[in-house]
């Protein structure tokens, strides 16, 4: 009964986690872009190794769940995607951190 | 690098003739773009692009800073002219201690980058200026304006060595074969 409980809760504390951000490949990416103010696409690539069109994918859900902002310009006529972390995807974060944490410490 | 050969070439041209070292300060318009060419054209392509958050600074802790160091200043002038005698204290400072409080000067710039990035290369660049305004005078090196000339000289120097260094490292450690295209 005690042990029935203890699941239920945390099912109950991880049915609260944030499943755009519980991912290994977004979670990673937000995590570098928590750091930085902006980054540009080849940084992200070469710092979560993730393949091109996975950063991609991964990178057009976070947008879509408006976590981050994407905007493209040119320098010196080469183009150039800067990602940047919006105060949504800030919050998100630490929420998520704040879940996670009430997650590991009920089991 | 920039700083490196900012400080080099204010060295040299001072030291050759003095009143174009002035000249110098008009040397940033040239460095900074060549810098952002050179991070353009070599880094950027290779490990992309990243901003780092500035730390901020505290206004209070800049105020005490200076009101330290003009303290330091005046004392120091102050104690070597009651023991010494205005004359013999007056030329003391500006042999011994004119270059020490400019190498705290120019340790500034290195140490407020080295707070704002966490970059310990500035931070030994600053102990550099600091070491080297006091050990060149005290060492009969060189004094006044001399020392603060060769100072210049010889922190710059290294500064351009470790920079090229650093420079030609990542270029071989990040190959051009390895490039790709700077967009998604």
């Amino acid at each position: 009964m005690l042990q029935n409980r203890k699941e239920n809760d945390i099912m109950a504390a991880a049915s609260g986690i944030d499943r755009v951000i519980h991912e290994p490949a977004r979670l990673s990416i937000l995590a570098v872009l928590r750091a930085f103010e902006t980054a540009d696409f080849v940084f992200l690539l070469k710092q979560t190794e993730l393949s091109r069109g996975n950063l991609s994918s991964h990178l057009a859900k976070l947008e879509s769940a408006g976590y981050v902002d994407i905007t493209k310009e040119f320098v010196a006529k080469v183009p150039r995607t800067l990602i940047r972390l919006t105060d949504t995807g800030r919050k998100a974060v630490a929420s998520y951190r704040a879940e996670m944490d009430r997650v590991l410490s009920s089991l | 690098m920039q700083m490196g050969a900012l400080l080099v070439s204010f060295g040299v041209v001072f030291s050759l003739a003095p009143p174009f070292g002035v000249l110098c300060a008009l040397l940033p318009l040239v460095l900074v773009p060549l810098g952002s060419l050179l991070k353009r054209r070599f880094v950027y392509p290779r490990i992309g692009y990243a901003k780092a958050p500035r730390q901020p600074h505290s206004a209070r802790g800049i105020v005490i800073a200076a009101v330290v160091f003009v303290a330091v200043v005046l004392s120091a002038f102050g104690i070597l002219s009651l023991i010494l005698g205005l004359d013999r204290g007056a030329s003391l400072c500006l042999s011994h201690f004119i270059p020490a409080v400019v190498g705290l000067m120019m340790a500034i710039g290195p140490w407020v980058v080295a707070q704002t990035y966490r970059l310990k290369r500035w931070y030994v660049l600053a102990a550099l200026f600091v070491v080297g305004g006091i050990c060149l005078p005290l060492l009969h090196i060189a004094t006044g304006y001399d020392a603060v000339v060769l100072e210049c000289v010889i922190v710059g120097g290294l500064s351009l060595i470790y920079g090229i260094g650093l420079f030609l490292t990542f270029l071989r450690k990040y190959p051009r074969e390895e490039l790709r295209h700077a967009a998604e």
